[in-house]
Order: structure tokens, then C-alpha cells, then sequence
């Protein structure tokens, strides 16, 4: 009796079982037999889900011995969720992200070279199939090419009488920022300190935005050579300092998180944020009107989108990368005819249709089948939309696309190590810019042996 | 644990041996299997690992390069300075505040006991990322901060709580202190409730001082749950990972990187499993020799 | 007469010590107060919404947009039904096991404690690829409630926790039932859990939090919105263009409800649990 209890005990654990994932097709599948593709994604704009949801069941109806699986994940869990699956030999089929060496390295990564048709090929943009190349090697499809600025407050800009239109147009310098930051420093209406720049104390985009407009590719340029160990690198922490030390940039920086970093831009506490989107000016349109409706309380921001200011004697240059779907096999491969179809899934998941995802982000668009498609529905408003343009003009590809997967591992781990502590000590000031740059050039000869 | 060590030896056959023992073995049946398969196998690959340059499609043996460039990261012994000193400030301090709030709630009447105790648990039902996001709010290091808004009652200059090295380890250690201790206390209260009646009162016959109570009657007897305490608070914070993640990512400059930290950085940031594996049964060791020093310490008056 | 001033200066310590409880209280409560008051103030749309902390109009809005957009009541379920399952595995076995590690004296037992208790040392970050390949490669389980259970069917810190709570207990009361020739089941059944009432109940609270809490493995596990787990469901409810705080709030209320109520209904049957364990001496 004893005996048996336990017995059940475990049967009762071992029993609670529900359906089970299914295995893949067999090797020898043609075309018609059944498949599934699974896809992960993640909410690109506030429609992305319910448009996904559309298109997939239009897709299923078009091809019905295809299943698509999607799965939304969110932005702050979902990329270790992916690692892990990678690294398991499971990734999904089609992933949402930019391609990345390490996806490569792994050798899971699809090679999309057979699959892409001339009618494909040319459909996109010049400039834009690149951002889903490694080593020239297509292995994504780009969604959208997206740029970083930085994004001004239009009332805090005006009363200062800076000439935005003009900096849109024309960009500006380091010292032009710097004349124009000492008139946007100030208090706000109710007494509290209002900065020129607000970035926030841990995120690298900010060094990485004016070292770029500094001649500097990023910590490495795309043939693998080290750029940050010179007066360039230097001039720009010293320029940063500069901000800091004439309270043109808050003190705390040092201690400020994005989302902190967000509040002082909307709550007027800081004229210019340092990373900022063209969809920025749809967001905060909808949240203007939400005010005026009363269901949201705070003062009404008109977005400016702004170039990162370079320095006086090199040439402005705008972040960019793209994003989309990035094909992967299995360590369990599951046949040439699922790669197929995965492809068939990814390409209409990219189509002209697709290119709704550009056009809510108010980004310039990758395929002409989608400037078609959407012409005369942009929603950015005229303003934004042409400075995006201007500044998709100087567009810098990222190295990461050029440097082979090991080179590229190892820049980052550089950041992540050696960069963004450097940023904190700079920000909290304790270290000056003169010792941080010695740091980067001893420990950057270390990594890339230069 | 210690007066187990020389169990008898079944005296003749294994008919005997598995009369004598056979239901201990039975007992742990189920807990072991299950240990074996879903915790022991992973264990065993990682250990494997640790000696590899792992990839998915087959990774290369190195055999201790792993632990040799571990060894020779300035990081890696920064983490595990960072990571001792949150565990000597946190671990006896939180056992500390968790007996004397038990303590304390134990002289209550029944009442305030179940108030005291339910409300002293709440907080563990709250997940991570809201207890995250009130003390991102208590540390905001502008004037508008919460604990910079105290500060400046008393005439002191906000502090960037986590943004320059001086502060930063300790504000996380100011978060783990003030944090639940629900768990703790209704161990202790249990252990409490369990000490015979009877020990005191013959206690009190023979005019025993209060502090003689305690040191004769209560604590021998809260001995076991205290070393449980240690034993766990130990290894959890020497394993601490989801504040440093929600509320510094490891900086500034390092001040707040703990071993576990380190180890997500390696695995998922930069995808060396193998170097993540090494650092792992590197931090192991430690807390296992923590582990055993204490129950070293602990046993030898422990009735078991 | 005597023990006049004594009771007096024992009431007064005790008032300090109410006082001293209550502040420190109020100061840990603080996050379950902000959750509680920031899912009751209507915040839509808006990012950078913090709640005031002390509300000037309360609104059931967040709650409606919480359960409009999302599949919470099948997430509660899940999470019901798993936390379940895994609270009575954990109590069953680790009290079993615990208590042979505790009282019965068999060869071989300190090696096995030590092994188990060993891999508790482990963190988790590595060993989550070997149990992902195990799981999704080997015994294709994904996206299963066998395979959120199984790798915490029981876990060495509650078996743990038993052998401690376990080594607490009179011994004399196992000897006087082997004199009486009970089987060691029943000896365990019938005399050494209804002893040790207040550890399982104390054991059963602390395991259903946990599981009930649980992110990382069920969210690496599951893929379906159908499998999600309440805090799975939780992480992945992200609303249109920013983060709906108020209903962000509220689910992570709905998230915590049934923990409270379940702490609620076992305090009682705790509290009468206690005096049991005091048959030593």
C-alpha cells in the first residue's frame, strides 16, 4: 500500500502531460507536403501584432500545407530567449533583428544567396540589401533602415531662437552645439534646472554618435583597424567633459537610466535628447492628443528631429543599420524544402505590403515595391520626414557588417569592458579624458593587438 | 550531518542490508532520479564545457584556457571582491534583522503575530521588476529623488546613489537589507513555536536570567534553521544577479559587477559558454567551501 | 506586588517593539503600495507616468484594458495549475527525502546530501543551454506543462529545508513507533507528518511563491500564448508604442492576488500547526 502510493505519486507527476511539439518534415518533403515555420518577432510599431496576425493568415490561406507559428516577444526578454535556442541548435526559422556575426559564427545563420531572385534583388533600395549582409553574404532581409538623431523640443528651441530648420537642413558643429547649448541651459517654469542634452549613463550610443562624427567609423573601421586610440577619440571625450562641465548636460548623468533619461526630455528638463527616432514625432503626436482629450496629464512636446553635431573639421555622419527577418536552420536540419519555405514566409513577410513597418516609423523605405504601395500615406509629418531623408544621406553602415564574426566579438566585449566603464568614470568624473583615452589605447592594443 | 557520518555497516547479506536500509533509499528515490537527469546532466555538461570553446555544431576541446584567461581577467577578480563584500555585508545583517523581527514578533499577541507575519511576507509576492522600478525612484539621483529629498531635511548634498563608484555597491546592499525578510521570520517563528514550553519553565524553577534562556534554550534550538538561513542567504547572494541586472548592469566602472553578473555578461553578451562555465564552477567552490566551513561550525552541537 | 513593575516595564517593551515592527513594516510594504495605487490610477499612453503616492482619483481602467488585451485568465490558470502540481511534488518528496536524510541513518547518506546540496552552488545561467538542449532536443517537451514542471519537481533547497526541520523533531517518537512495528512509510505517514504540519505548510507557501513566480525557465520553454504562465504573460504584455504603467500595475496586482490569498487561508491552519511540534522534552 505504502508502495503503491508512492508509485502514484509519481505517476501523477510524470502524467500531467499535454500536447507535445511536433518534429520537423523528413528530408525527402516536395513541396506540397506539410510544414510549419516558426517565426519570432517582436511589437516594431503599435499595429505590427494585428497586421502580423493578417498577413500570416492570409499566407496560410494562399499556402495551406504551410503553418506559421508566431511567437511576440518583448524587447527586454526576448534576446536571451533567442541566444538560448541558438546556442541549443533550436532557433526559430526566422528571427526579428539586424544580422550579426555571431548568428553567422554558429554556422546556423541560412545563407539566402540561392533563393534571391533578380526580381527580389532589384526591388531594393541601393544601399539597403547591404544592412542584411555579413561579409557580403545575405543572410537577412531588412524590414526598414533605421537612423538615430537626436530629437529637440520645439518651444524649448524656439524660445531660445535656435534656427532648427536650418541645423535640419545644413547640420551643425561642436561649436555651434556648444554656442547653442549655453542658450538652452537655463530653469524651466517652475523653478528646476533645464539642460541643453540629457543622455543617459549607460547605453553607448551616445560616445559611439559623436565619435562617428569625429572621423571614427566606430572602435574599429570596416577593414578591422583600431580607430579609437589617437587625438580623435580624445577630442571627443574632452568635448563631452566640456558639456558636462558647464552644466550644459546634467551632473547626474552618470546615475540617469533611459527611461529617466525620457522623463527630463518630456518633462522640459532637457531641450535636446540624445537618441531620438523619426517615429518619435508620431508617438508623441498621439500623445499631444491624448492630452488635449484630457487622459493624459503633461505638457504638449512638438518633436524636432535633429543631426548629431560633428566636429568642425569632419564630416557629419547619421547612425543607421537595418532591421528584419534573419533565417536560420537547425542543428536538426530539416531539409532543403524547409529552407524553401522558410524563405517564401521571410519574403512575404518583407514584401511591399510589409513596408507598412517604414512608413509607421516614418523612415525612408528599403523596397520601391513599398515607396509604391505607400506613396501619399506617410505619417510622419513633411518636416521630419525630410530631415530623416537628409540625414539617410550621410548614412554610415555599420562596420559590423564588413569585420569577420571573431573581430566583431571582440569589439564588443571591448565595449561592453573597457568602453562603458571608461563612459561612467568620464560622466561621474572620476577619471579625466586624458586617462580614459590612454586606457583605450593599452587595452585596445591588447584586444586587436595594434 | 556529523553523527551520520559512521552509520553501522549491515552486519551480513544484502537480504539485511536492504531490510535495514532499503526505505531510506526508496525515500530518496524520486528526489534523486529527477536530480540526475534535470540537474546533475546539466551540471556535467557545463562541466564539460568549461574546457571547451563551445559552439553549437561542435565545439573544440582547450583544455584549461578557460580557467587560465579567467585567472589572468582583471574583471574576474573584481567580480568576486565585489561579490564577497555584498556577501559578508548582506548575509549576517539580514539574518540579524530577520531573528530580532521574529524575535520581537514572537512576544506579540496572537493577533499581531498573524498581522506582523502576513505583512512582513507581502512583499515577496511583488515581483522583481516592481521592486525594481520603486527603488530606481528611492535612488533617482536628482533633488527630486526620494532618499535625496531626506537628505536634503538634513542639510546633505544629493548623492548619485548609483552612478559613481563609492555608492553604488552600497546602495545595493541598502536595498537587500531593507528587502523581505518575510521568509526567514516565519522560519524562525515556526522554530520558535516548536521549543517546548516545559524547557522554560524548568528554566524559571531554577531562576534562570532571561539572556541564560536564550543562550541555553533558544538559540541551541533555532540553531538548525539559523544555519539553513546562512546556508541559503549564502548561496543566493553569492549568486545575486537580478538587482545588479535591473538596477546597474554591473557599473559604474565595475563597482557593482558580482561573479553572477559576470557570468550572464560572458554567456549571453558575448556567447563564451565555455569561459562562462569556468567562471561558474570557479564560484561554485567558493560557496562550497563557505558552505562546508559553516556546517563545520554549526554541527557541532546540532542534534540531527 | 512584586511583579507590578515588571509587567509594566514588559508592556512597555512590548509598545516598543510594536512601534519599532510597525515602521519597519510600512518601509517594506512601500512596493506592494505603489503597485497596489499605481494599478488604480488611469495612466494611458504615456511612458514616462509615474503614480502619485497618493492618488487623486482612483479608475478600474487599467484592470479593463489589462483583461481586454490579454489571455490573463488562461495565464492564471496555467499558473495555478503548475504552481500546484509543484507544491505538492515538493512537499511530498522533499519531505520524504528530508526526513530520510534527517532520521534515518543509512551508508552513504552524507555523501548523496552533500552532492545534491553541491549543485544548489551552480548558478543557473550555465546550466540553462544542457537543460534546453535536454528538453526541446532530446525529450521534445517544448512548450509542455511537463516541461515547465519537471526540472523543479523538487529542488534540493526545500529538500534542504525539510532535512533541517526535520532534524528538529523528537527522535523518541520514531523509536517508540519502530518498538510498535510500524513500516517506515507509516512510521513517516502516519507519526512524521502530522508532526511536522507547520514545516510543510511553511514548505508548501514558500514553494507555491516560487513557482508562482517563476519567469525564466517558463518563458524559455513556452512559445504558445495558450502555455504562457502569468508572469510569462506578464513580461510579454507590452502595450502599442509605450508601456501602459497603470495596466502594467494592474496585472502585475492580478499577478500577485492569488499568492495573498493563498498566504491568507494557510496562516490560520499554520497557526494551529505550531503547538503541535511541541511534544519534546
Amino acid at each position: 500500500m505504502k508502495r503503491k502510493s508512492l508509485l502514484l505519486s509519481m505517476a501523477l507527476l510524470m502524467g500531467v502531460t499535454t500536447a507535445c511539439g511536433g518534429g520537423g518534415g523528413s528530408k525527402t518533403a516536395g513541396p506540397d507536403d506539410k510544414d510549419t515555420v516558426t517565426v519570432w518577432t517582436y511589437p516594431v510599431y503599435g499595429e505590427y501584432e494585428t497586421e502580423l496576425k493578417d498577413r500570416v493568415a492570409k499566407f496560410q490561406n494562399e499556402h495551406p500545407n504551410i503553418t506559421v507559428q508566431t511567437e511576440m516577444l518583448s524587447w527586454a526578454e526576448g534576446p536571451q530567449k533567442f541566444d538560448v535556442a541558438l546556442n541549443a541548435g533550436n532557433p526559430p526559422d526566422l528571427y526579428f533583428h539586424s544580422v550579426d556575426g555571431t548568428y553567422v559564427n554558429t554556422k546556423l545563420a541560412l545563407d539566402l544567396t540561392p533563393y534571391m531572385t533578380d526580381e527580389i534583388k532589384n526591388d531594393y533600395l541601393p544601399g539597403t540589401l547591404e544592412l542584411g549582409q555579413i561579409q557580403g553574404v545575405q543572410y537577412g532581409l531588412p524590414l526598414y533602415q533605421f537612423q538615430w538623431g537626436w530629437g529637440g523640443n520645439k518651444r524649448i528651441l524656439d524660445e531660445a531662437g535656435i534656427d532648427w530648420k536650418k541645423i535640419q537642413s545644413e547640420g551643425w558643429t561642436w561649436s555651434e552645439f556648444e554656442a547653442a547649448a549655453a542658450k538652452l541651459t537655463g530653469k524651466t517654469a517652475d523653478g528646476a534646472p533645464q539642460y541643453a542634452l540629457v543622455t543617459d549613463g549607460s547605453s553607448l550610443d551616445f560616445i559611439e554618435m559623436l565619435s562617428r562624427n569625429n572621423g571614427m567609423p566606430d572602435v574599429l573601421d570596416d577593414g578591422g583597424k583600431f580607430q579609437w586610440n589617437d587625438q580623435r577619440i580624445l577630442d571627443t571625450m574632452s568635448f563631452i567633459k566640456g558639456l558636462l562641465d558647464s552644466g550644459y548636460m546634467p551632473k547626474e548623468t552618470a546615475a540617469l537610466d533611459p527611461t529617466k533619461r525620457t522623463d527630463m526630455f518630456y518633462a522640459g528638463q532637457a531641450a535636446i535628447i540624445s537618441k531620438a527616432i523619426p517615429y518619435y514625432d508620431v508617438m508623441l503626436a498621439t500623445r499631444n492628443k491624448d492630452i488635449d482629450a484630457g487622459t493624459v496629464k503633461g505638457e504638449k512636446i512638438n518633436f524636432v528631429y535633429l543631426p548629431v553635431p560633428h566636429n568642425d573639421n569632419a564630416p557629419a555622419k547619421t547612425t543607421t543599420g537595418g532591421e528584419g527577418y534573419v533565417a536560420f536552420k537547425q542543428k536538426n536540419d530539416k531539409g532543403e524544402q524547409h529552407a524553401k519555405n522558410t524563405f517564401m514566409v521571410m519574403e512575404y513577410l518583407s514584401d511591399a505590403e510589409a513596408g507598412s513597418a517604414s512608413n509607421q516609423l516614418a523612415l525612408p523605405f528599403v523596397r520601391k515595391s513599398q515607396a509604391e504601395a505607400f506613396a501619399g500615406k506617410e505619417l510622419g509629418s513633411e518636416t521630419t520626414l525630410a530631415a530623416a531623408e537628409k540625414m539617410a544621406a550621410n548614412a554610415e553602415m555599420p562596420v559590423t557588417l564588413k569585420l569577420d564574426a571573431a573581430l566583431a566579438a571582440k569589439q564588443k566585449q571591448f565595449k561592453e569592458q573597457v568602453v562603458k566603464p571608461n563612459m561612467q568614470a568620464l560622466y561621474s568624473g572620476e577619471k579625466t579624458p586624458e586617462q580614459i583615452a590612454d586606457d583605450f589605447k593599452s587595452k585596445g592594443s591588447q584586444s586587436f593587438g595594434q | 550531518m556529523q553523527t551520520t557520518a559512521s552509520p553501522k555497516r549491515a552486519p551480513s547479506g544484502s537480504g539485511r542490508f536492504w531490510r535495514e536500509y532499503g526505505w531510506a533509499y526508496l525515500f530518496i528515490l524520486a528526489p534523486v532520479l529527477l536530480f540526475l537527469v534535470f540537474t546533475l546532466y546539466p551540471v556535467a555538461s557545463a562541466f564539460v564545457m568549461s574546457f571547451q570553446q563551445y559552439q553549437v555544431m561542435g565545439s573544440t576541446w582547450i583544455g584549461f584556457d578557460n580557467y587560465k584567461h579567467m585567472i589572468g581577467d582583471d574583471v574576474f577578480w573584481k567580480s568576486i571582491r565585489n561579490t564577497v563584500v555584498f556577501t559578508i555585508a548582506t548575509v549576517p545583517v539580514n539574518i540579524l534583522i530577520t531573528f530580532v523581527l521574529a524575535y520581537l514578533i514572537f512576544q506579540m499577541k496572537n493577533k499581531a503575530q498573524t498581522f506582523f507575519k502576513a505583512t512582513l511576507y507581502l512583499p515577496a509576492v511583488a515581483s522583481g521588476v516592481t521592486i525594481s522600478v520603486v527603488w530606481l525612484a528611492i535612488f533617482d539621483p536628482t533633488d527630486s529623488g526620494l532618499l535625496n529629498r531626506f537628505l536634503g531635511l538634513l542639510g546633505i548634498d544629493p548623492v548619485i546613489w548609483l552612478g559613481q563608484s563609492s555608492t553604488a555597491l552600497f546602495s545595493l546592499i541598502l536595498m537587500n537589507w531593507l528587502g523581505s525578510h518575510g521568509a526567514g521570520i516565519i522560519l524562525y517563528l515556526a522554530s520558535m513555536g516548536g521549543v517546548p514550553k516545559s524547557l522554560y519553565e524548568a528554566a524559571d524553577i531554577d531562576h534562570a536570567s532571561g539572556w541564560t534562556k536564550f543562550a541555553r534554550i533558544t538559540w541551541p534550538l533555532l540553531k538548525p534553521t539559523t544555519l539553513y538561513l546562512l546556508v541559503t542567504g549564502i548561496i543566493t547572494s553569492f549568486q545575486v544577479f537580478i538587482s545588479v541586472y535591473l538596477m546597474t548592469q554591473g557599473g559604474p566602472n565595475f563597482a557593482t559587477t558580482t561573479i553572477a553578473y559576470l557570468i550572464y555578461q560572458t554567456a549571453f553578451q558575448f556567447y563564451e559558454f565555455g569561459l562562462a562555465s569556468a567562471q561558474s564552477f570557479v564560484l561554485a567552490l567558493l560557496i562550497i567551501i563557505v558552505s562546508v566551513l559553516q556546517f563545520k561550525a554549526f554541527s557541532s552541537d546540532v542534534e540531527y | 506586588m512584586q511583579s507590578h513593575p515588571q509587567a509594566r516595564s514588559r508592556n512597555m517593551l512590548l509598545a516598543v517593539a510594536g512601534v519599532l515592527l510597525l515602521l519597519w513594516t510600512i518601509l517594506t510594504i512601500i512596493p506592494l503600495y505603489w503597485m497596489l495605487v499605481g494599478s488604480l490610477q488611469d495612466s494611458a499612453a504615456s511612458a514616462s507616468f509615474r503614480p502619485a503616492m497618493i492618488p487623486e482619483a482612483l479608475s478600474l481602467a487599467p484592470y479593463e484594458r489589462f483583461f481586454a488585451k490579454t489571455a490573463a485568465w488562461r495565464w492564471l490558470f496555467n499558473s495555478l495549475l503548475v504552481s500546484s502540481v509543484l507544491t505538492v511534488t515538493n512537499v511530498f518528496f522533499a519531505s520524504l527525502a528530508g526526513y530520510a536524510f534527517a532520521k534515518l541513518k543509512f551508508p552513504g547518506s552524507n555523501a548523496i546530501f552533500w552532492i545534491l546540496l553541491s549543485t544548489m552552488m551552480i548558478p543557473a545561467q550555465v546550466t540553462l543551454i544542457p537543460l534546453y538542449i535536454l528538453m526541446v532536443n532530446t525529450l521534445q517537451l517544448q512548450d509542455t506543462y511537463t516541461a515547465i514542471i519537471l526540472p523543479t519537481a523538487v529542488s534540493v533547497g526545500n529538500i534542504f529545508l525539510m532535512k533541517q526541520y526535520m532534524s528538529s523533531l523528537p527522535t523518541s517518537l520514531i523509536h517508540a513507533a519502530r518498538i510498535d512495528a510500524c513500516g517506515e512509510f507509516r512510521i513517516f505517514w502516519r507519526v512524521i507528518l502530522p508532526l511536522a504540519k507547520p514545516g510543510l505548510a511553511v514548505l508548501a507557501i514558500f514553494t507555491f511563491v516560487a513557482s508562482w513566480n517563476e519567469f525564466f525557465w517558463p518563458f524559455l520553454i513556452t512559445s504558445s500564448t495558450d502555455m504562457r504562465t502569468i508572469q510569462v504573460g506578464l513580461a510579454s504584455f507590452v502595450f502599442a508604442e509605450s508601456t501602459d504603467f497603470g495596466a502594467m500595475m494592474a496585472g502585475a496586482t492580478i499577478g500577485a492576488l492569488p499568492m495573498m490569498i493563498l498566504f491568507f487561508s494557510l496562516q490560520r491552519y499554520f497557526l494551529q500547526g505550531i503547538t503541535i511540534g511541541a511534544v519534546k522534552g
